[in-house]
């Protein structure tokens, strides 16, 4: 345990180590115009009116001054505190030269208040003040977000915490939003078109010479060749674990960099519910805090039956809310290590601010497997996963038909899965055998019964494509603007089937209507709002389709969002 | 110039600002210059070879420029706009014209090239040319990237040109007339940045030869940018 030192100088790759308390919150620049404002603490609002702004906002979050867009000059954004049954009023003024928006992520509301400029509505134009309003029909942990542009990862988020109308079934004595981001002082429009030309740009952990030789030595030549051939032949990286890296990013935890360091304070005995959020851009995160078992009591703003891990992966958008109990006295870590293993978001959970937890290693990367390519090969490999695979695989009691949707394979995609399988107890590349207990999504059951649920009606299957190389994303190999929109018919229960043929962790999102995750457990599927389809995986949920109107379906990824991409339409 | 290519990439994708969310296929420029360099050989030339493109994913407009100026003598290079559009995953076709020049000496070519990375991420280029003399060129370029570290990088470089046919204002003749390998062996200090040193061997065969001999191992000392 250390006190009130920052011991992260020796790693520089972890940016944001010089940003100091001071600099957070206030310093001048000559170009200040009245339009530009200075960054704020941020606040929690609650009530039921509630007024908005999004400025232009002067930020020091890695050292160096520069410009975000803030909601209320607050970076993260004020926390929005609502009531289940209460309805919401929001003015949401656009203080931005250009077009913006507020999307209420995992918010059940009409989809005229949902926020999608293009699909919803037109958007918020300079200047112009949107009210949303809307009446709040849940309950739990979830976030607000832009939806235009690139405008969430330059600040505008949120998280937004609604109390249940009865008594939340778990006992806790303080409640915390850990909401993780990640911040770049370059650009979003530069960055994209970095990846466009150069899609390893930011990946500073590709194969070398090196590591071919280790593996020669390792198993000799004509093994280590074989090992590395189908991935030559497909040109492909086993690499390639995040688009966007610590070298770009500096990853915050309630707005506050790794030096700064997010700070939550319990009192002696207290049971504390952190409400964990992933608004990143681009960047999963691997949350622990060593020392303590985190109860994690509900994901995606549902409760679930409650499970002990010492870790978890959270996608992009995802929410999981966990419960600890920290000892008396004591100072722990919490610690966001992000999929690539080069940077990481920090908090402190400690009885006295001024006391700071020692601040976890790193784990090293890990390598895609066989596995994440879709590819039967490793299935062997993991045989002593496959007794409770087994256990957890879903597969439907009778048969329903299959709508068949346009698909195209040409110069978009670059790998199909030729075998993808149920990985619901795969905790996923870099977390797999690391003597921890991860939590899976087989380890998520919904605490409401789902047995009375209906049976799903028809299924469709949708691959999530796109070629690295190129950088393109796309849905059945169709990029988003060459798609017709996907037609879901009111009051049916649909299952939806994700086929992964990327490398690449996609968090899918739909909107407006919630999917009912198969974990192996019938009757109770747990309900989310994000889906991890995992690298070369199957994955199956269901929707009860319940609400009219236009809905953005995608996946959460800021740099694959416009093309891996569909408009639904329910009618 | 950089600031050009930023400033068109963001105004493209202002158009894009009302939509969903920011990107989708966007309007880009971009130049390479993947060797700028001295080369230690009996000429003691200047070599570069450049490229750059403006476009989209899968249809874009490319230009390449490769030459060497000798220090006593004149320039000669090869300078090609192509058309180029991606047919499979990994390819692209690209057609359009090379403008060979050799001192006060020029040629005009139609060009028809198929680019890509192939398979054990071979970045390969070869370029089919015809000329109205009835002229055929084969031009074939592989290079691939082994990095030592994740930012000191080994580039061995294959290079073969071939004709049916003499030009011997140009300084080429009929069959295999140069045949170059090489390995460079940059640092990159930023992506876009990387000075480099690297040894090269050229030789040219046949009438080539006889125009201009030439069997010569050498050092080079260069940078590669891009922007
Ligand atoms: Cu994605």
């Amino acid at each position: 345990m250390k006190h009130n030192k920052h011991s992260l100088s020796r790693r520089t790759f972890v940016k944001g180590v010089v940003a100091s308390g001071a600099m957070l919150y206030g310093i001048n620049l000559n170009a200040s115009t009245d339009t530009v404002k200075k960054r704020k603490k941020t606040e929690e609002l609650s009530g039921t009116v509630f007024n908005l702004s999004i400025d232009k906002t002067l930020v020091n979050v890695t050292g160096k001054p520069s410009y975000a867009t803030a909601v209320n000059a607050m970076l993260q954004g004020p926390t929005l505190r609502w009531r289940e049954g209460d309805t919401i009023t929001l003015h949401v003024t656009n203080n931005l030269n250009e077009s913006a928006s507020i999307h209420w992520h995992g918010i059940i509301l009409p989809y005229q208040m949902d926020g999608v400029p293009g699909i919803s509505y037109d958007g918020i134009a300079p200047g112009e003040t949107f009210t949303y309003t809307f009446t709040v029909r849940q309950s739990g942990t979830f976030w607000y977000h832009s939806h235009s542009a690139f405008q969430e990862q330059t600040g505008v988020y949120g998280a937004i915490v609604i109390e249940p109308k009865e008594k939340d079934p778990y006992e806790y004595d303080k409640d915390y939003v850990v909401l993780l981001s990640d911040y770049s002082d370059e650009k979003p429009a530069a960055i994209y078109r970095k990846l466009k030309l150069f899609p390893d740009y930011y990946n500073f952990n590709r194969r070398t010479v090196g590591d071919f030789f280790w593996e020669v030595k390792d198993k000799g030549f004509v093994e280590a060749f074989k090992a590395r051939q189908m991935w030559n032949k497909m040109r492909m990286s086993d690499r390639d674990l995040s688009d966007v890296t610590a070298y770009t990013y500096t990853f915050l935890m309630n707005g506050q960099n790794p030096a700064t360091r997010f700070r939550a304070l319990f009192q002696n005995g207290e049971k504390v519910r952190l409400r964990f959020i992933n608004a990143a851009a681009m960047t999963f995160f691997d949350v622990r805090i060593p020392g303590l078992t985190m109860k994690v009591v509900a994901a995606d703003g549902n409760n679930i039956q409650p499970v002990d891990v010492d870790e978890f992966r959270i996608g992009v958008a995802e929410t999981y809310d966990v419960i600890v109990e920290p000892e008396n006295d004591k100072a722990y870590a919490i610690f966001a290590q992000s999929i690539a293993r080069k940077g990481y978001a920090l908090g402190n959970l400690s009885t006295d601010a001024n006391i700071l937890a020692e601040v976890p290693q790193m784990d090293p990367p890990q390598a895609l497997t066989m596995l994440d390519m879709g590819m039967s090969k490793d299935m062997a490999q993991m045989k002593s996963m496959d007794m409770a695979k087994k256990q957890s695989m879903p597969s439907l009691q009778k048969p329903i038909p299959l709508t068949k949707l346009p698909i195209r394979w040409d110069v978009g995609t670059t790998m199909r899965a030729m075998n993808p399988q149920y990985r619901l107890d795969d905790p996923g590349v870099g977390l797999r055998n690391n003597g921890r207990k991860v939590l899976t999504y087989a380890d998520l059951r919904s605490l409401r019964s789902t047995k009375e649920d209906r049976y799903p009606d028809r299924e469709i299957v949708l691959h999530l494509t796109g070629n690295m190389e190129r950088y393109m994303w796309s849905i059945n190999g169709i990029p988003y603007h060459e798609a017709a929109p996907l037609e879901f018919h009111y009051g049916e229960r649909l299952r939806i089937t994700y086929i992964n043929d990327t490398m690449m962790n996609h968090p899918m999102h739909l909107h407006g209507l919630w999917s009912d995750l198969e974990t192996g457990d019938e009757n109770h599927l747990v309900r989310k709002h994000t889906i991890i389809s995992q690298p070369g995986s199957k994955i199956s949920f269901r929707v009860t389709v319940d609400a009219k109107g236009a809905w953005a379906y995608h996946c959460h990824l800021l740099y694959h969002m416009t093309d891996m991409f569909r408009k639904v339409v329910v009618d | 110039m950089k600031n050009i290519l930023t400033k068109l990439t963001l105004l493209t994708t202002l158009a894009t600002l009302s939509f969903a969310g920011g990107g989708g296929d966007t309007l880009r420029a971009t130049f390479t210059a993947d060797n700028l360099e001295y080369q230690t050989n009996s000429e003691k030339n200047l070599y570069w070879d450049t490229y750059g493109y403006i476009g989209y994913d899968l249809n874009k407009l490319y230009f390449y420029s490769e030459g060497e100026k000798p220090n006593s003598g004149d320039a000669s290079s090869e300078n090609q706009l192509l058309y180029s559009r991606a047919v499979a995953p990994f390819w692209d076709v690209q057609a359009g014209i090379s403008y060979d020049i050799a001192g006060s000496n020029n040629k005009t070519w139609g060009v028809l090239a198929l680019s890509g990375l192939a398979p054990y991420f071979f970045e390969t280029r070869a370029a089919l040319l015809f000329s109205d003399d009835g002229n055929i060129g084969l031009r074939i370029d592989m290079e691939y990237e082994a990095l030592i570290t994740q930012r000191l990088i080994l580039t061995p470089k294959f290079t073969l040109d071939a004709y049916a046919k003499d030009a011997p204002t140009m300084g080429y003749g009929s069959g295999i007339s140069n045949l170059t390998l090489g390995a460079r062996l940059r640092y990159e200090f930023r992506r876009q940045f990387a000075p480099y040193v690297g040894i090269e061997w050229a030789k040219n065969f046949g009438t080539t030869n006889t125009y201009s001999p030439l069997n010569e191992a050498y050092a080079t000392f260069g940078l590669r940018f891009w922007f």
